[in-house]
């Protein structure tokens, strides 16, 4: 095997490149490191530990529909619809009965907010298309397990810092073209592209050192239900993908417009932000970082 | 950017979740039926062969069982496969055969029965993308051993492959189910069912969307 030209690592997470020259890995990774800062600052010792347990999945569709798709807000509503209004009405049953439903139901009903709502959620829009699609799950409910972890996160890094930590409202962070952070939940899921209609999915998640069992079952429950073979929620997204592909691979159309809410954006510097959360920038933000590699 | 700012754009917190009310979700307010595909309908179950009580061995009564839970499931029979668990029944297929909980480990699926109602209402909803084209199952159950059998629960080791057609694409699964049967009177409810599937690390081709 052929050695990698250059090797560097951030937070613990390794990289390698084939090439010898181009960007530094913290010019490429740019902002969008705060993906892994999110994630390890969320342990008291600031390190994640990875679970050796990884699921492979192969998508029927272009790299591009899952990399659009993550930071994708106008979606989850329409493609989720059915997990989310089951899962809604299974919450609302224990709740007439007294009992409070598991916070991981809310991974799954939360899907079937309105539009309204998912216009609320920002994206953030980084050079080289890595971006950020914000929070919207409230993940720090009042419980004592909550209480426990957040007083070891002041203890560890004093009230305002981890406050600085627990406080970053983030969903996805993309690392384009090929890396999806949850880090808040500590998940990963790398692609690689096998064919032009063919991508394997690596989907990886990780252990905070230093927190309490409770705070793991978390993540967990999020890898088991949302990015496990049997998801409940990617189900619906493969089907749709590969749908999206067969039509890109027809004669049907010539373009695919990625217009919604263009000029409707607010550009500072570098950075794009979306002023409604369902706005095309975030294909638009990843277009232009593709074709800048494909004129190179 | 500057590290300051998008630290202070992150703080900004949105929170999207009040608690639902029916009616008032997002694209089920707009079309909450745009599906294709004809509505869902189970199909009929073949009869059980008469439960056979007492008089049988404990061996058929067990064969019987699991034959009933294969046409249950190929035949899409889901609140009836549902309740054959017990109120604190668990299906559970593991990430890895080494491991003996679900609490603390990643698993394909780990489900109570109210995380099985949320999949079968998900899987009927006539919105389930992934539901509209055909896909069928025929599930074949042997090599059934009691692997201890006392006054109120039966422990079963069986092997079952099932060949699953989707669109035009067949797919092979196979691996080991254990069961943990509680008696109840001359029936059984599932305390336990493990599913070891044989391809449980190996790359998915898709997904699974129902219980194996």
């Amino acid at each position: 095997m052929k050695g990698a030209a250059r090797v560097d690592s951030y937070r613990g997470f390794v990289f390698a490149s084939l090439s010898s020259a181009g960007p530094s890995l913290l010019e490429f990774l740019g902002d969008a490191k705060i993906g892994f800062d999110d994630m390890c600052d969320r342990s008291p010792v600031g390190e994640v530990e990875v679970v050796p347990i990884r699921h492979r999945v192969m998508q029927h569709s272009n790299w591009k529909f899952f990399m659009e798709n993550q930071l994708d807000a106008l979606h989850p509503s329409v493609t989720h619809q059915s997990t989310g209004v089951a899962a809604a009405r299974v919450e609302r049953a224990l709740a007439e009965k007294g009992q409070t439903p598991p916070l991981y139901y809310h991974y799954l009903s939360a899907f079937a907010s309105s539009f309204d709502k998912w216009d609320s959620v920002q994206t953030i829009n980084f050079p080289r298309g890595h971006g950020i699609l914000k929070g919207y799950m409230g993940l720090r409910p009042k419980d004592p397990d909550t209480e426990e972890y957040v007083a070891t996160l002041y203890k560890a890094y004093g009230k305002e810092k981890a406050e600085e930590y627990l406080g970053r409202n983030i969903h996805h962070v993309l690392i384009y073209p090929y890396l999806s952070i949850q880090s808040p939940l500590q998940q990963l899921r790398c692609m690689r592209p096998i064919a032009p209609n063919k991508t394997l999915s690596e989907i990886w998640h990780f252990r905070l050192k230093g927190v309490s069992p409770a705070i793991y079952r978390r993540a967990l429950w999020y890898f088991n239900l949302v990015n496990s073979p049997a998801t409940m929620v990617n189900a619906d997204d493969l089907e749709n993908w590969a749908k999206g592909q067969w039509g890109l691979e027809s004669n049907g159309s010539d373009w695919v417009s990625f217009h919604r809410n263009f000029g409707g954006d607010t550009t500072d510097g570098d950075v794009t932000y979306s002023n409604n959360g369902t706005s095309e920038v975030v294909m638009r933000n990843q277009f232009k970082a593709w074709s800048a590699y494909m004129a190179a | 950017m500057t590290t300051e700012k998008l630290t202070k754009r992150l703080l900004e917190d949105v929170v999207i979740y009040t608690p639902a009310v029916e009616g008032e979700t997002g694209a089920q307010s707009v079309a909450p039926d745009h599906s294709p595909r004809q509505l869902y309908r189970p199909r009929e179950v073949p009869p059980r062969a008469a439960a056979a009580p007492a008089a049988e061995s404990l061996q058929h009564r067990v064969e019987q069982f699991l034959y009933h839970q294969s046409e249950l499931l190929d035949s899409k029979q889901w609140r009836a496969y549902i309740d054959l668990f017990a109120d604190d029944g668990v299906y559970w297929m593991p990430a890895a055969p080494e491991q003996t909980e679900w609490l603390d480990s990643a698993s394909i699926f780990a489900e109570d029965k109210m995380l099985m109602t949320i999949r079968m209402g998900r899987v009927t909803h006539p919105n389930a993308w992934s539901q509209a084209p055909m896909w069928a199952t025929s599930h074949v159950v042997g090599n059934v051993v009691v692997e201890a059998d006392s006054q109120t629960q039966v422990s079963i080791r069986s092997r079952f492959q099932m060949l699953e057609l989707h669109r035009d694409t067949v797919r092979q699964f196979a691996g080991t189910y254990r069961h943990t049967l509680v008696r109840v009177g001359d029936d059984f409810k599932i305390k336990l069912q493990r599913v070891d599937l044989l391809t449980a690390q190996a790359v998915f081709d898709y997904v699974l969307q129902v219980w194996v």
